[in-house]
């Protein structure tokens, strides 16, 4: 293991690192002089406006969105203690999805803004909330039925939202909502998500010395004076809020929630405390470079991130479904 | 062996009764068009009684025509279902090339005349489509007056003036190169299309960085849609795309106006000329 402190300092500084090569990958090419001379007089050029409206919040939202997923998915690993509890596979993203979309295709957020996060936000919770009574004592399979369920459900429901409205560009962008993309996203989205993802992390650090206790079982973590009830609460609404506003912005996007914690679990060990900060981290540079990745193999064609973190992810997930596979076996 | 002149004659004579010829006489035929460009042609060239049904499309707002909106709201319109075909039971059913293709084999199938207009790339083929309409439902006349009328306008608002390059942005960001029916409207209208500037053919996805490093003089953007919202005709108000060359002039263009090879294009044009007063052609 490795002391928590050094992690999050080498995270931080793989951090910066993205978030520089960020800014400066896109189809079109930026020249340093144009930037330096829009800095000094103040006046915006094409290439100032590349890089603060179109680079620098697709930046800020991978690494926020990126963060927040893997910390939401660190905490609801630790709540359900199942390892394969991701917000997109056990379909709380798919929901979120299709709030977003009622509110977004209804025309509900044109006129006020804040209900594209508020909706996604609250079918997340509905979602979270629906997961845990029906498996969250059920063991692992039962969570991924209930979730192969939900996930269905809502991408049905989803299409039909779609369907249904009159403009005929809608039915296309179901793509977008199911794989998730961070193309032209602007300052305006980031200022929509950011707040609600900080509530949902500031909500998750505070259930984090509960939920280690209660990695020794639910009745050791009530005999040492954990409010089960509140740690459960604090875990729902903190997800929800990271899940449901990152999904408002930017689609569903698989797998980091998965990853995250997978990648930083050999090395800070299992005690969520330690964990939800480097997952955060590891979740925040996965998405960043994902982001990157997207842009450096289809720089025009808007290639949804979806699919990347699909690409990495989904065999990690088979890896860990044999694994359990054979421990059961043993 | 060798056919009689008997026996070719009588071919010739069932083949003649078979094929309806253009000006047929007898009752008007009775059209059904399953395309928003097929409506825009029929109802430019067929009167009421000839128009048994018209796509749901031509009623929607962002394409109404404000001049035939009483016309439209009047007539019957599909929504390019086979069933709503064999109810209407047309003589003829005009459509777009890029209809579903199982619906036009099943309505060939089971008898129906089907006639299929492929989207114009030039001002000689939207020409070609008028007269093509005009042939199908025995209007041959009126269709060769609305060309006439059509390049008579268009002559009228050639004035030789250059006035620079102009960026067309249609939803999620296609802008039009050369070998386009826009291109052909441009340059019309004395623009040369950033398409063409960059030197492609076609239309082709400029991202929102490239469009902001291109330098045109005028910039059209798609505007149909804004309600109900969708997320590429919304991608077209990112802050960014104000900011496009500094402040490029923009020109209000209605889709409407350019969505099909009709005489609708005449407006479009008149529109692009007005917004920038332009600069006498060098040498002329």
């Amino acid at each position: 293991m490795i002391p928590v402190g050094r992690l999050l300092w080498a995270g931080g500084a793989v951090l910066c690192v993205l978030f520089i090569v960020s800014l400066a990958v896109g189809p079109a090419p930026l020249s340093f002089e144009n930037l330096v001379q829009s800095a000094r007089s103040g006046e915006a050029g094409a290439d100032w406006v590349i890089l603060t409206e179109i680079r620098l919040p697709r930046t800020l939202l991978a690494l926020l969105i990126g963060m927040g997923l893997g910390l939401a998915g660190a905490a609801l690993q630790g709540l359900l203690r199942n390892p394969l509890a991701d917000p997109g596979v056990i379909g709380v993203s798919s929901l979120s999805a299709l709030g977003a979309v009622i509110a977004f295709y209804t025309g509900l957020s044109a006129l006020v803004p804040l209900a594209l996060p508020m909706a996604a936000i609250l079918f997340s919770l509905v979602g979270v909330i629906a997961l845990e009574g029906l498996a969250g004592r059920g063991g692992a399979l039962s969570l991924i039925l209930a979730g192969v369920a939900l996930s269905s459900l809502a991408g049905a429901l989803t299409s039909l939202a779609l369907t249904l409205s009159p403009n005929p560009y809608a039915s296309l962008e179901i793509v977008f909502w199911m794989l998730g993309s961070l193309n032209d996203r602007s300052m305006e989205h980031v200022v929509l998500a950011a707040p609600f993802m900080i509530c949902g992390a500031a909500l998750l650090a505070l259930a984090a010395p509960a939920l280690n206790a209660l990695t020794l079982g639910e009745a050791a973590a009530a005999s040492l004076g954990v409010d089960l009830r509140r740690t459960r609460r604090l875990v729902i609404a903190g997800a929800s809020l990271c899940v449901g506003a990152s999904v408002a912005v930017s689609g569903v996007i698989g797998f980091v929630g998965l990853l995250a914690p997978h990648l930083m679990r050999p090395l800070v060990g299992h005690g969520p405390a330690r964990l939800l900060p480097a997952s955060a981290l590891a979740g925040g540079c996965l998405l960043a470079a994902s982001d990157i990745l997207v842009r450096l193999i289809a720089p025009t064609a808007d290639l949804k991130l979806g699919v990347v973190t699909a690409l990495i992810g989904a065999p990690l997930f088979l890896y860990l479904a044999l694994r359990a596979r054979t421990e059961a076996a043993s | 062996m060798r056919l009689s002149r008997l026996t070719l004659a009588a071919v010739f004579a069932c083949l003649a009764a078979l094929s309806p010829g253009p000006a047929a006489a007898g009752p008007p035929v009775r059209v059904a068009s399953m395309n928003q460009c097929t409506d825009q042609l029929l109802l430019l060239l067929a009167p009421d009684e000839a128009i048994a049904s018209l796509s749901f499309v031509s009623r929607q707002r962002p394409w109404l025509d404000p001049a035939q909106q009483a016309r439209i709201k009047r007539l019957p319109v599909n929504h390019g279902a086979a069933e709503e075909m064999v109810r209407l039971n047309p003589d003829l059913i005009v459509t777009s090339a890029f209809s579903d293709p199982s619906t036009l084999s099943l309505l060939r199938r089971l008898g129906y005349r089907v006639e299929t207009f492929e989207p114009e790339t030039s001002l000689e083929e939207v020409r070609a489509s008028i007269r093509r309409m005009g042939a199908l439902i025995g209007a041959p006349i009126r269709a060769e007056d609305v060309i006439r009328e059509f390049d008579a306008g268009l002559d009228a608002l050639r004035d030789g003036r250059r006035r620079g390059v102009l960026a067309e942005i249609g939803v999620g960001f296609w802008v039009p190169g050369s070998g386009t029916l826009s291109a052909e409207i441009a340059e019309a209208a004395g623009y040369l299309t950033l398409g063409e500037k960059l030197g492609y053919s076609g239309y082709r996805y400029l991202s929102l960085e490239e469009l902001l490093l291109s330098a045109p003089d005028l910039i059209a953007l798609s505007n149909a849609w804004s309600t109900p919202p969708s997320l590429s005709t919304n991608a077209l108000q990112h802050p960014a795309v104000g900011r496009i060359a500094g402040g490029a002039a923009f020109v209000d263009l209605p889709d409407r106006l350019t969505i099909c090879g009709s005489p609708a294009l005449l407006e479009a044009v008149a529109r692009l000329a007005r917004a920038r007063p332009g600069t006498p052609e060098s040498g002329q």
